[in-house]
């Protein structure tokens, strides 16, 4: 039994260095987008109460130099960390046959899609 | 139209992202008046703004956090299953009920967290913000796997915790996420004393476990803002590097700094909190 417990330790501890890394990475990606956006808008200049820029055309807004698309790009990414987060332990407790943390996971995740749904419908 | 001051945005998504890791809260509390008082943004403008820093402010003490083993990730995404309906019914109700009343009712509720946040005369069960209390051994095999551990280098300590209560923490997140959506804040207020104090969570662990469900919450409210177009590039762009290095000052200050200190800090950020709350249901802080 404490071996059971020490594994499931361990394995918990695993998952948390893996988000941690994930949630460093997906942090520096999209500071380096929004800080390159910011540096793009102080030297261009422009409207300062420019929006979002659309998903469709980001990626001609991006190849354009665009520094909203930039922000935009950063933002997104900050934006969707939190259903990575939900995902990866989703993906780890199934691989740990943890049902209890599974099922958890499967009614977040199904709330922020119906969610997601919802906003956009 | 409304000037940028970088500068002036740079320094309160710093001291936002400072105070709002070190305690666990989002920060939004500070964000939001400093935006519309000192900086001349529309409310909605700096709502839909201090939402998206809200997420950002928290991912990042959470990396910290994570990595530091403070975060207890089940019960967070436990409680999120009952804070998600409740942030989203909260946003839905938000048109519907007397926004001064909701602030003074909120008010008088933080005060009232404060008060039972106050250490009292030192008596051995009061050990619970380092200690957890045993719970009775048929309840808990229902909620083992919810337990944590952690190791605290204040006191160099490993800190095995069982987490109590869980239902009754589900209940109250449904209601602090409504609350949460309905007042523009993250929620990280309410859901500290309450794993704190009902489900005898160490303090350490429930600030870094409410960081991260900061992120899922105010995630979904983030996306609302941002799809009716109140959230601007430009506004959220200097805020960001600035609640970057507050953050993760304010994470790498609250694994270091005793449990004691950290709760006389959040008793006055409550009591300040409280005040704010208020004085805006009586409409003395401004639009």
């Amino acid at each position: 039994m404490p071996e059971q417990i020490d594994k499931f330790h361990y394995e918990v501890q695993r998952l948390n260095s893996r988000v941690g890394r994930t949630l460093r990475v997906c942090i520096a990606i999209s500071l380096l987008l929004i800080i390159a956006g910011l540096i793009m808008f102080i030297i261009q200049g422009g409207e300062a109460m420019t929006g979002l820029t659309p998903v469709s055309s980001l990626p001609q807004e991006l190849m354009r130099l665009n520094p909203a698309s930039f922000i935009t790009a950063g933002l997104l990414l900050i934006l969707f960390m939190p259903a990575l987060i939900i995902c990866m332990s989703f993906a780890h407790f199934i691989a740990l046959k943890e049902r209890r943390a599974v099922i958890v996971c499967l009614i977040l995740i199904i709330m922020l899609a119906l969610s997601f749904i919802f906003i956009w419908a | 139209m409304v000037d940028i001051n970088i500068w002036a945005l740079l320094g309160t998504g710093f001291i936002a992202g400072l105070i709002g890791s070190l305690l666990g809260v989002g920060g939004g509390i500070l964000m939001v008046p400093a935006m519309t008082l000192a900086l001349g943004f529309p409310m909605q403008v700096a709502v839909g703004s201090s939402l998206i820093s809200i997420v950002i402010n928290a991912c990042t003490a959470t990396s910290v956090y994570i990595r530091s083993h403070l975060t207890n990730l089940k019960l967070a995404l436990l409680l999120a299953t009952t804070l998600v309906p409740g942030a989203f019914v909260g946003g839905m109700l938000a048109s519907a009920f007397s926004s001064p009343v909701l602030s003074f009712l909120f008010g008088i509720l933080l005060f009232y967290v404060a008060y039972t946040m106050i250490p009292k005369r030192p008596r051995k069960k009061r050990a619970s913000a380092e200690t957890a209390e045993p719970v009775k051994e048929h309840e808990h095999a229902l909620h083992a796997w919810l337990d944590g551990s952690y190791h605290d280098p204040a006191i160099n300590e490993d800190i095995n915790y069982q987490v109590h209560r869980p239902g009754i923490g589900m209940l109250t997140g449904f209601f602090s996420g409504v609350l949460s959506s309905l007042l523009g804040v993250g929620g990280g207020a309410i859901n500290v004393p309450v794993m704190n104090l009902l489900m005898k969570v160490p303090i350490k662990a429930a600030i870094a476990t409410s960081s991260l469900l900061l992120c899922i919450t105010t995630m979904t409210g983030s996306l609302i803002f941002a799809h009716n177009g109140y959230i601007y590039p430009y506004i959220v762009a200097p805020l960001i590097p600035g609640i970057y290095v507050g953050a993760r000052l304010g994470a790498s200050l609250a694994h270091r700094v005793r449990s004691a200190v950290l709760i006389r800090i959040f008793i006055v950020f409550v009591v300040i909190t409280a005040v704010l709350m208020i004085l805006k249901a009586f409409n003395l802080l401004g639009k």
